[in-house]
């Protein structure tokens, strides 16, 4: 069924939820009927680039007669997002591969799609509810919204983050969270307003938090139906929780004497989940790709890895999946206690290093130090 | 580690700075009593007081305190703490005479448990969904606290292991295993119990008076029944004298009999309840025989269960079910409950959550019957257009145990009466506590009102009360708690 508003789904690392979305600030329809005439359609347009800042000034200098132009700056900021070049785009990014972790996104203003409003309430609930047409808060609608916490265990909510999305055109969509934690945007996300091309749907998405960043392993293909980002991102931290401050997980260690139980899995459970988890982790492919396992067979959650059989089932309306034991490794399989700085499981999470959940720390921080002393005091289950 | 301290209410964690750095008190009386942490300051924005509530004899002068947790109140490198106002015979402290803090994220759950350790007392417990054990970090905790000793600690419970949510449900005063000393039920909804049940939750129960690690049983997710611990619950439904345990699993409610040796199968539940609401078993509650058969009644919330309204298919309007006690095992299926179901009472509204808490307050009108209150924490203030006016605010109804039909047909709200919050987007109703002072009354929490700052409110259930707030309670100034929040007694006659 066709609909003339966007699907899209909001991020929250205790409850997570869709928005109906009807699209607010279309920057291709205003420049359309503002900046055509003179400087041709949007494609070829020479204007490509302007910034919201040049846009203004050309309008209060009366350039070329833009003194009469009526636009409130949200609509000439839409305006100048039609016009910027792609950041990191490439459309090989969206296909499988393109599900490998990708640099996040720059020269793009932080916080530039912040909504409308305060959004002081209901922090890590499903935003959807309300804010959708016909819903209680149907007069203002988000295309993403959600709320951000420190860290996976939820312990406060998280203020100044930044949440970026990336669409399949190259275009940076970014928010950041205010007082309770919350982010909110009602810029339309997709190209077809009138949904017709699902492969248009996708998008990537990052949390960052100073220099700390987490990116969306997969990308999300919202559409086709109502999908809802609590799917994973729900329940104080389940299977898709994510965070974004760069402290450590505990608030000390010993100097010597590391416990597994006691002080690395905690990190473990906050920083490696939801990727490296027990059972079935492929991430839904666009049609006609192969899934892709986002645990890349290492379970961290468990010390010594897991077979789990996860019985057949058909996912998302595609084709069935079989019966499947899932065997992964445990966390011996990512240490070198011979020599611990050379274990895959710091060398991966440093950062600059390439690794698709993201980078964790530097050499000096409290987790990394920790995890190194635990592999060279023999890395037991202790 | 648990320690009290001062406490000093903030308008904005800059004055919260501000007043590090400057040592003042910001006008308060500071509770000057022992304690490691004595003259520090919690900072309340943002701390969602009322997400928890209850009442217990804190300092032991006879007189029940009232305890409002805080889960997200900021100390000096923690989150979370229990604000405890002072009782007095006619009401409380305006101000929080004594603050508990310590792991983080305390004061999300608290529960009064009875008289645990056998001193004639009531004992309480604060859960701290991200505390540690002494051999485990960030598993969640639970504190049990010595009913009337200014704070001793009589146990303290941790979770398995890190991130499973220890303390995010628990409960309490119930003697599951019959040997005359109450325990304690905590769920940890997202323990691990191997890695094909990977988050799918347990429950566990640690009997008293000790509360051993050694001795306490689990029940832990299974391959048929998962999403165990968000709700836990207890009483004799049974009326065997013993407690039964009531546990919330996804699409269930699963009762299990106490009895000597308890030790169930999460399996073999005596009885099993199924529903096709969304968010069945969110809240449970127990209720005195309604239908005179002997039996206590079973209550169960679904708060975003889809309801008709006006023959429109409604989301989220939440409902309530309740099924009687009985002895011998059953299975239930509501979708066609024989005569195991007393009553259905469905909310009033799209997205009012009605059932998110279930509260039974007694027998406040006298006529024998139980009566019970029941919160729609998203449902509007009466007239409200705006969140500015009260869109969201949420609502609690009283339903007298009159007005609750037994044949098996739905019981309406409107026959309730109704509590508005004050104003929009406050989650009224997010924990609810009866307590009698000069007349039945009834604690309300509103986490999130003031820019999640929250606070509680005491409403009247007497009848001819009116339906406003008796006192309101947020830690500042504006609080009007006080001595004589509750001596008066209101005229009768009215509804």
């Amino acid at each position: 069924m066709k609909r003339n508003f966007y699907i899209a789904c909001a991020i929250s690392l205790v409850l997570g939820g869709f928005v109906w979305a009807v699209a607010a600030l279309d920057g291709a329809t205003l420049y359309s009927a503002n900046c055509a005439g003179c400087h041709g359609p949007l494609n070829s347009s020479g204007k490509n680039g302007a910034t919201a800042t040049r846009i203004h000034s050309a309008i209060n200098s009366n350039i070329g007669g833009m003194g009469d132009l009526s636009l409130g700056a949200d609509q000439i900021q839409a305006i100048a997002d039609s016009l910027a070049p792609p950041t990191v785009y490439d459309a090989s990014n969206f296909t499988v591969d393109g599900r490998k972790w990708q640099p996040i996104p720059t020269g793009y203003l932080a916080g530039k799609d912040n909504g409308p409003g305060d959004a002081i309430h209901h922090p890590g609930d499903d935003c959807g509810i309300c804010h959708t047409p016909g819903g209680k808060a149907g007069n203002k609608v988000w295309t993403m919204s959600g709320t951000v916490y420190d860290s996976r265990a939820a312990r406060t909510p998280l203020v100044g983050a930044e949440i970026i999305f990336q669409n399949i055109s190259g275009k940076t969509f970014s928010m950041t969270t205010n007082e309770v934690g919350n982010f909110w945007t009602d810029k339309p996300f997709f190209n077809n307003p009138d949904n017709t091309d699902s492969s248009n749907w996708n998008y990537k998405a990052w949390v960052k938090y100073g220099n700390s960043y987490r990116p969306m392993v997969s990308i999300a293909p919202v559409g086709g139906g109502r999908m809802s980002c609590s799917m994973h991102h729900a329940g104080m931290g389940s299977r898709g929780g994510l965070w974004a401050l760069a402290t450590s997980t505990l608030k000390s260690y010993p100097d010597t004497g590391l416990s597994y139980r006691k002080h690395i899995f905690p990190i473990l459970r906050s920083k490696c989940a939801p990727c490296h988890i027990p059972g079935d982790t492929t991430a839904r492919a666009p049609a006609g790709e192969p899934p892709f396992d986002y645990s890349k067979g290492l379970d961290l959650m468990t010390f010594e890895g897991s077979s789990v059989l996860v019985p057949a089932y058909t996912p998302h309306g595609s084709g069935p999946v079989p019966d499947k034991t899932w065997t992964k490794q445990g966390i011996l399989s990512v240490v070198n206690i011979t020599s611990p700085p050379s274990s895959l499981i710091l060398v991966k999470t440093l950062n600059g290093a390439a690794h698709g959940g993201g980078s964790f720390w530097t050499n000096q921080d409290a987790d990394y130090k920790a995890i190194r002393k635990w592999i060279a005091e023999g890395a037991r289950k202790n | 580690m648990i320690h009290h301290k001062n406490i000093a209410n903030i308008a904005s964690v800059f004055l919260a700075m501000a007043m590090a750095l400057t040592g003042c008190s910001n006008g308060f009386s500071p509770y000057q009593g022992a304690g490691s942490g004595a003259g520090k300051t919690v900072a309340l924005k943002g701390s969602q007081q009322g997400q928890s509530g209850g009442l217990a004899d804190y300092d032991g002068d006879g007189i029940d305190d009232m305890m409002v947790g805080a889960p997200y109140a900021k100390d000096n490198g923690t989150v979370g703490a229990v604000l405890i106002y002072k009782g007095s015979a006619n009401g409380f402290d305006a101000k929080p005479t004594w603050v508990l803090a310590g792991d983080d994220n305390f004061g999300f759950t608290l529960a009064n448990l009875g008289d645990v350790d056998g001193d004639a007392k009531a004992d309480f417990a604060v859960g701290a969904y991200n505390g540690d054990g002494t051999d485990v970090s960030l598993s969640g905790s639970v504190t049990i606290f010595k009913g009337g000793s200014s704070g001793k600690v009589i146990a303290k419970l941790a979770g398995e292991d890190a991130l499973d949510k220890f303390g995010l449900s628990m409960s309490g005063g119930c003697d599951l295993n019959g040997d005359g000393i109450k325990d304690i039920i905590v769920g940890a909804p997202f323990n691990s119990p191997g890695p094909e049940r990977y988050q799918g939750g347990a429950a566990y129960v640690y009997f008293g008076p000790d509360f051993k690690e050694t001795t306490r049983i689990k029940l832990a997710a299974s391959t048929t029944n998962t999403g165990i611990g968000f709700t836990v619950a207890c009483g004799d439904l049974n009326n065997d004298g013993i407690g039964d345990l009531i546990i919330g699993a996804t699409g269930k409610v699963l009762v299990y009999y106490g009895k000597s040796g308890f030790n169930p199968s999460i399996d073999s539940p005596d009885v099993k309840i199924t529903s096709s609401d969304s968010k069945f078993g969110t809240a449970l509650a127990i209720i005195k025989d309604l239908n005179g058969d002997g039996f206590d009644e079973l209550v169960i919330g679904a708060p975003q269960a889809t309801v008709s309204l006006n023959s429109v298919s409604t989301a989220r309007v939440g409902r309530v079910y309740i099924v009687k006690g009985a002895a011998g095992t059953r299975a239930i299926n509501l979708a066609a409950p024989g005569s195991n179901l007393l009553t259905r009472i469905d909310g009033a509204g799209y997205f009012d959550f009605f059932g998110s808490s279930i509260a039974p307050v007694g027998d406040v009108d006298g006529d024998g019957k139980p009566d019970l209150a029941v919160a729609a924490i998203n449902a509007d203030k009466d007239g409200a257009t705006s969140a500015a006016d009260g869109l969201t605010s949420g609502k609690v109804y009283l339903i007298m145990g009159k007005d609750i039909r037994i044949d098996g047909s739905a019981t309406p709200v409107t026959s309730a009466t109704a509590f508005n919050g004050s104003s929009g987007n406050m989650r009224y109703g997010t924990f609810m506590a009866p307590f009698t002072k000069n007349g039945p009354k009834l604690l309300v929490g509103a986490p999130t009102m003031n820019r999640q700052s929250g606070g509680i409110y005491g409403i009247s259930l007497e009848s001819g009360s009116t339906v406003t707030t008796t006192f309101h309670a947020d830690g500042t100034d504006s609080s009007t708690t006080g001595h004589d929040c509750c001596a008066k007694t209101v005229s009768k006659g009215g509804n």
